[in-house]
């Protein structure tokens, strides 16, 4: 071959080739050396090569300078040189030494990019030897190697573990099929990965988030599987704790029956806990209230209205609210709840509101039975003062009134022929029954009347008597009062409260009409098969929606402050009830009118 | 033979007007204020019948016809709103009465 012939592959060659003398020195380097250093031509040959190398590199490329010596050959000797920029790359040679010059002719490629792979390759190992559990088996499942942490967690020692499989630290608590699956991906060169439950040679048990790497050869076959294991056996008792914690509150919440909910103001969405379904009864399956208006719906028409002003005012200005309403569930019964909510705030933002829902229906109730039972204690004590009274004062009023009758009498008989002082005397007579029988009426007040409680009554009779009570309040006001018997029956009861709910229902008529330019009040009595029912209409025209979710409310009135007590139609519907009767307000008449029914006595 | 009749009641008033009433040929009528009065005359000259009020300033009714022979017919008069029940009483009228009910009453008498 010419010489320029060899010229030209030592100048164009990509390898870097040199000629080096004994001295230490570059003789001759060619243009890819120059160009994978940065350094012009005379700069390599000016220094000894030495101090190109790496300061951590001088020794061992002393060493193998001096293996050079006496093997006159060197391959695959790695090394990193500086460049013109600074910067090192990484350099594998193979070289020879001529024993006669001393010369050393050597070749170099830059392997820096396949180096830095290597060296990234080899800093991942180390890590995951260092952080994670470990473990290397061969294509049976035995085990080739594990690391330290291997051992720290599972107890065993390298020699217990290598040549074995992982049976030692089998949990059992893993089926057949789950072991199955995981071979099944594996050996079909996926990567398994899942959280695995495994037990350490005490016998406790530790959990481990798992990840199994099949490694193939260049023919693509398993040689190799790589076990990569995390403990995360503090994550998994921390979510057995939260999940008892959970299990806890959730039992908590039922007994006290509250219910929480909350509302995602952006999107709208309502999360609500198990408890709030119970208490709604939803059933989860068949849908839950995923929105506010879905929420809303499950409270009566009334109390809809309520909540949803009083969750627009909290989204507008953060203002809490605490309610008790009435609830309309799922299946259609109504109970009490109370419901608090508040705003959320994230950076001066509303973001969501959250609230509870409690069931507070059986309070509610005993709430109002112990009211009503009060109002009337609070009314019989009234009463029985009024017995005392009325018996003292019937002794009292009874003699004079017999003094004055019987003189009357008296001077009727005397009075021979002079018919106009006759029916004088007589007025007086007449005057005086009414007296008699107005005292005679107090009898219902004492003590055994009282305590008599049922006994068969013409209702038509009570009512007339409790029209006579009412009758100086009617006169005053001039309202006019019809009493239309359709037909007589007897009911059972208690006179004195069935009175009582006449007389408050006339009164409650002649105070609502009072004002009005027509002014009249009537009453219809007439009788089914098995009830006995009293209109009662008057000229007023009818309660408003709003009065009438109120009316049989204790201390509720629409009188002005002294006026009423709010206790009259809470007292009529307390007697009733206690009656098996029942009162109703007749929303389809033209007029204020309501109707009690009463069981009708069929043994009279 | 003229029947005799007594009438015992504190309220001096209702005695006169009863005298004035109900006394004529056939009645004999003395009426008294005092209980202790009454009991006495009519274990002296027994009536035919004798009308008690129930409240007297004293004593009760109930407790002056208990002293009173049993052969004497009694009837009770109040002006309690719950009237007292006796045996010792044959009647018993409540206060205001009517004078000509009491008079068929008395007329009725054997």
């Amino acid at each position: 071959m010419p010489e320029h012939n060899y010229k030209f592959f030592f100048d164009q060659s990509k390898d870097l080739l040199c000629i080096a003398n004994s001295d230490g020195y570059l003789i001759d380097v060619n243009h890819s050396f120059c160009d994978v250093l940065g350094y012009t031509k005379a700069v390599l040959l000016e220094k000894p090569y030495i101090s190109f190398v790496h300061p951590s590199d001088i020794e061992k490329t002393i060493q193998e300078l001096e293996r050079l010596d006496t093997d006159h050959e060197s391959t695959n000797f790695e090394n990193r040189y500086r460049t013109q920029s600074g910067s090192y790359v990484v350099l594998s040679w193979s070289s020879t030494r001529d024993p006669k010059t001393g010369r050393i002719i050597a070749s170099a490629r830059d392997i820096t990019a396949y180096s830095n792979k290597a060296h990234k390759l080899q800093q991942l190992e180390a890590a995951m030897n260092a952080k994670a559990i470990m473990a290397e088996t061969d294509k049976k499942g035995v085990i080739s190697r594990v690391n330290d942490r291997f051992c720290e967690i599972s107890g065993y020692s390298r020699e217990e573990m290598i040549g074995n499989s992982h049976s030692a630290v089998n949990s059992g608590l893993h089926s057949k099929a789950f072991f199955q699956n995981i071979w099944r991906t594996i050996s079909n060169k996926e990567v398994w990965s899942g959280d695995i439950t495994n037990r350490k040679k005490n016998g406790d048990l530790y959990y481990v988030k798992t990840t199994i790497i099949p490694l193939t050869d260049l023919e693509d076959e398993i040689f190799s599987y790589l076990v990569y294991r995390q403990d995360i056996t503090d994550k998994v008792h921390n979510a057995m704790d939260l999940a008892k914690t959970l299990q806890i509150l959730n039992e908590t919440s039922a007994l006290a029956k509250v219910g929480g909910w909350e509302l995602d103001v952006a999107t709208g969405v309502l999360t609500c806990t198990d408890e709030t379904f119970q208490i709604f009864e939803v059933d989860q399956e068949e849908g839950l209230p995923r929105t506010l208006p879905d929420g809303i719906d499950l409270y009566t028409p009334e109390c809809s209205s309520i909540i949803d002003e009083a969750i627009k005012h909290c989204l507008a200005t953060g203002e809490p609210y605490s309610l008790e309403l009435m609830a309309n569930t799922l299946k259609g019964n109504t109970l009490w709840v109370h419901t608090e909510g508040k705003a959320n705030y994230v950076d001066g933002k509303i973001v969501t509101l959250s609230g509870t829902i409690q069931d507070i229906d059986a309070k509610k109730k005993s709430e109002k039975k112990y009211n009503l039972e009060r109002q009337k204690s609070i009314q019989n004590a009234r009463l029985a003062s009024l017995g005392e009274l009325a018996a003292s004062m019937a002794h009292e009023i009874n003699n004079p009134l017999g003094i004055i009758s019987g003189y009357s009498e008296l001077l009727l008989r005397d009075q021979a022929g002079d018919t106009r002082a006759k029916s004088k005397i007589e007025v007086i007579l007449k005057s005086c029954g009414r007296i008699s029988h107005i005292v005679n009426n107090l009898k219902k007040f004492s003590r055994a009347e009282r305590e008599q409680k049922q006994k068969s009554i013409v209702l038509s009779d009570l009512i007339n008597e409790s029209i006579m009570l009412a009758q100086p309040n009617l006169k005053r006001c001039i309202i006019d009062l019809q009493f239309e018997i359709e037909s007589e029956a007897h009911i059972v009861g208690n006179v004195i409260e069935i009175e009582q709910v006449f007389l408050n229902l006339i009164n409650n008529s002649a105070d609502a009409i009072k004002d009005l330019p027509k002014k009249w009040i009537k009453i219809e009595l007439s009788v089914t098969t098995d009830s006995v029912i009293v209109r009662i209409i008057d000229s007023g025209d009818g309660i408003t929606k709003d009065e009438l979710r109120n009316i049989f409310s204790p201390f509720y009135t629409s009188k002005k402050v002294g006026e009423g007590t709010g206790l009259g139609l809470s007292i009529v519907d307390g007697i009733l009830k206690d009656h098996d009767a029942k009162i109703e307000y007749d929303g389809t008449s033209d007029n204020t009118c309501f109707v009690l029914t009463f069981k009708r006595d069929k043994d009279c | 033979m003229r029947k005799k009749v007594y009438y015992l009641d504190d309220e001096i008033d209702l005695c006169n007007m009863f005298r004035e009433f109900i006394e004529t040929e056939e009645i004999e009528v003395s009426t008294f204020t005092s209980a202790t009065v009454a009991i006495a005359a009519c274990a002296e000259s027994p009536p035919d019948l004798i009308i008690i009020d129930y409240r007297l300033s004293d004593t009760t009714g109930d407790v002056v016809a208990n002293a009173i022979d049993s052969s004497i017919e009694k009837i009770l008069v109040t002006g309690e709103l719950e009237k007292p029940q006796h045996e010792v009483f044959s009647q018993v009228i409540t206060k205001p009465f009517s004078l000509i009910e009491l008079q068929s009453v008395i007329e009725k008498l054997k």
